[in-house]
């Protein structure tokens, strides 16, 4: 398997196996640790991976794998029931719709509000780098982000007249 | 940069957490995306590191088994005289109408390969007089030197070796006092000469001194 292909069977899997580490692991920086973890793992096995069949299923795998390693280096003294987390399921997800969602309420916003949010609470920027970017000052971006809020709330609260 | 939300509207808490959520994923993605790319360099790298060193290996197998060669290159005021191929057959014949008391036999032997040019008496030691061949002058010079440097007591034997692979050397040995000299015989480079081999049958000369 080349590089190309690695990544695009193995990058869409990165959701699914970050919520398998964080139901594991409780944490979500060291969940993120494990799926890169698990990601080097399959790096060095790409020549295998055309071979199996339920590549999710691996790649799972490899995460709860990386996970209770994980969990034995930070309690090396408590017992890990080693079965029960490797039965642990996949925890349900509707973050992708959730977000369908949510871009609905937000796409209606004005076109500045819009995209100072997106960047604010999507992209995580700083009030500064959305000033430069949205060519304004971190001040305004302060009240553009107050209003977008309050908008959305108001949207929300009353989602017909909207 | 995470905001924490405590200061927003809890009815709004989860749609911004959403948005966060979907940030991070395609952040997290694009770190593996250039995780994979950093691994792949790395690979690549390593496979040209090996493909260097195995060629840097054969290089250096090469240099050692063809020493001679080497040789060549750092002195080169030996010059190149002739590139000839001389064969068993040939030297043997050479060594035969130039003297007719000469003989060269081939013998085996559990760890070297050597032909054996037995002498009867002195005469046979000015080979090189007569002989047209470059390879039977060398040997025939060879053998007088370590004829030589023995004291010339009958039954006398001068044997012609082949010393790691490529090197020829003439040894003469007195049974009778027991005393040998070994002397090298100066072709610089030889092929064909096979561990295991009788005396090769094919021997290609690319630069001797005379």
């Amino acid at each position: 398997m080349n590089t190309h292909g690695f990544k695009q069977r193995i990058l869409p899997l990165q959701p699914a196996m970050q919520r398998m580490a964080e139901a594991l692991l409780h944490d979500e920086a060291m969940a993120e640790d494990a799926v890169q973890d698990a990601v080097v793992d399959l790096w060095m096995q790409r020549d295998k991976l055309d071979k199996v069949l339920n590549i999710e299923a691996y790649g799972i795998t490899l995460v709860k794998r990386r996970c209770i390693d994980l969990l034995r280096r930070r309690h090396p003294t408590q017992p890990i029931d080693e079965a029960a987390l490797l039965q642990t399921q996949l925890p349900p997800d509707d973050t992708e719709e959730r977000y369908q969602q949510a871009r609905r309420l937000i796409d209606r916003l004005p076109d500045q509000q819009r995209d100072a949010l997106l960047l604010k609470y999507e992209e995580a920027k700083s009030n500064q780098q959305i000033a430069e970017q949205l060519h304004t000052t971190p001040n305004n971006i302060g009240v553009i982000l107050h209003r977008a809020l309050q908008t959305l709330k108001k949207q929300m609260q009353n989602p017909i007249n909207h | 940069m995470r905001d924490d939300f405590s200061h927003i509207d809890s009815e709004l808490q989860p749609l911004l957490e959403v948005l966060r959520h979907h940030g991070d994923n395609r952040r997290r993605q694009e770190a593996l995306a250039s995780k994979i790319d950093q691994l792949d360099v790395s690979a690549k790298r390593h496979r040209w590191i090996w493909i260097g060193s195995t060629v840097a290996a054969v290089g250096l197998i090469l240099v050692l088994i063809f020493p001679l060669q080497k040789e060549t290159s750092k002195h080169p005021s030996m010059g190149l005289v002739a590139e000839s191929n001389f064969t068993k057959e040939m030297v043997q014949q050479s060594v035969q109408e130039s003297s007719p008391t000469a003989s060269i036999t081939t013998t085996k032997h559990p760890s070297r390969s050597h032909a054996l040019i037995e002498t009867d008496d002195q005469q046979d030691a000015i080979l090189a007089d007569t002989i047209a061949l470059p390879l039977a002058i060398e040997v025939a010079s060879a053998l007088q030197l370590a004829e030589a440097a023995v004291p010339l007591e009958a039954p006398q034997t001068t044997q012609v070796f082949i010393r790691e692979s490529t090197r020829l050397v003439a040894k003469s040995s007195n049974s009778s006092t027991r005393k040998s000299k070994e002397l090298p015989i100066t072709f610089l480079a030889m092929s064909s000469a096979n561990e295991g081999d009788e005396f090769p049958n094919s021997i290609t000369i690319k630069d001797f001194k005379l």
